[in-house]
């Protein structure tokens, strides 16, 4: 058995199975707690990637941050202080301080081993097996 | 049973407590207007009954954002409306076709094969030539024809001028009657 529709107002060739209307209702709220069961279901079981997905982006703006900030410090500051937070300075003073300072050196050698002779420091130059000339022309 | 009015309807919707109720009143309501709106779409019953059920589900999510711009019933219209043409389309693009006329062609075979077409010779021709309309033309032309609903009612849920639905429903008109006295012929 079928019906007709009463919302057609001409006559209306079409018609729908018995008691279609009077089912519908059950059939829409049963899809509906389906579809909202799919959706809790979707949220539930996203990927790992979708649950880091805040955290990633967290990570990302740190890094930007932290770069642009290094980017734009170092423009401003002194490039002579820049070279000298690298140490270039203090290996040059170093440097000159080992050049220059052999004399003083020496003057607080002798002051701390006034025992120790010339003679001394060549005879354990010369066990020590280094260059006697060498260390002779240096003298 | 009382019959509730839309407002009291989406009063009782907004509150948990009586929401599915509220959406029983209304799908008992609106469910016949909607079902023929989109069986004169996509002609067959149980096409029918897939996009109403979507259509339904629509609602349910929607109908708390719904807010009275406009009535009630035009924005379930429009919702079934655009539901049904959207089954058009997808089954226009699944079946490769470039243009209007295969899909009108598989209408036509819901048509003759439909096993809840009760009409007599005269009403299938009508039928016939219904479906050969251009799909704006032929949503005009039911709206009007068979449901006789206003052209400012028609307006709201096409979102069409008044003018232009004129047009379409004239030119509906003229080619029915062609292919009817070419029928006869």
């Amino acid at each position: 058995m079928t019906r007709k529709s009463n919302h057609m107002k001409k006559d209306n060739p079409y018609k729908v199975p018995e008691n279609y209307f009077e089912n519908l209702g059950a059939q829409v709220k049963e899809k509906i707690k389906v579809e909202e069961l799919k959706l809790n279901e979707a949220e539930e079981k996203q990927p790992l990637i979708v649950q880091l997905r805040p955290y990633m982006w967290m990570a990302a703006s740190v890094f930007v941050l932290v770069f642009a900030a290094r980017l734009i410090l170092s423009n401003f500051i002194d490039p002579e202080f820049k070279i000298a937070s690298f140490g270039s300075d203090e290996v040059q003073v170093n440097t000159v301080e080992i050049e220059t300072s052999t004399d003083e050196e020496d003057a607080l050698f002798i002051e701390e081993f006034p025992d120790v002779t010339d003679e001394d420091i060549i005879e354990y130059l010369s066990d020590s097996d280094i260059d006697t000339d060498i260390l002779l022309a240096n003298l | 049973m009382t019959n509730k009015s839309d407002d009291d309807i989406l009063e009782m919707f907004r509150e948990e407590s009586t929401k599915e109720e509220a959406f029983g009143l209304l799908l008992k309501k609106y469910q016949e207007r909607l079902y023929w709106q989109i069986r004169k779409i996509v002609i067959s019953h149980d096409d029918t009954d897939d996009v109403l059920q979507n259509t339904c589900v629509k609602i349910w999510k929607g109908l708390g954002n719904f807010h009275s711009k406009s009535q009630l019933f035009t924005w379930l219209y429009r919702i079934a409306t655009n539901e049904a043409l959207s089954f058009l389309k997808d089954r226009r693009r699944k079946s490769f076709g470039s243009g209007n006329g295969e899909v009108e062609e598989l209408l036509l075979a819901s048509l003759e094969s439909d096993p809840y077409f009760d009409g007599d010779q005269a009403q299938l021709e009508l039928q016939k030539a219904i479906v050969q309309l251009p799909e704006k033309q032929r949503l005009v032309f039911n709206m009007k024809y068979f449901d006789e609903m206003k052209y400012d009612e028609i307006s709201g849920i096409l979102q069409t001028s008044v003018g232009a639905l004129k047009a379409s429903y004239h030119h509906a008109v003229k080619k029915i009657e062609s292919f009817l006295i070419s029928k006869e012929v």
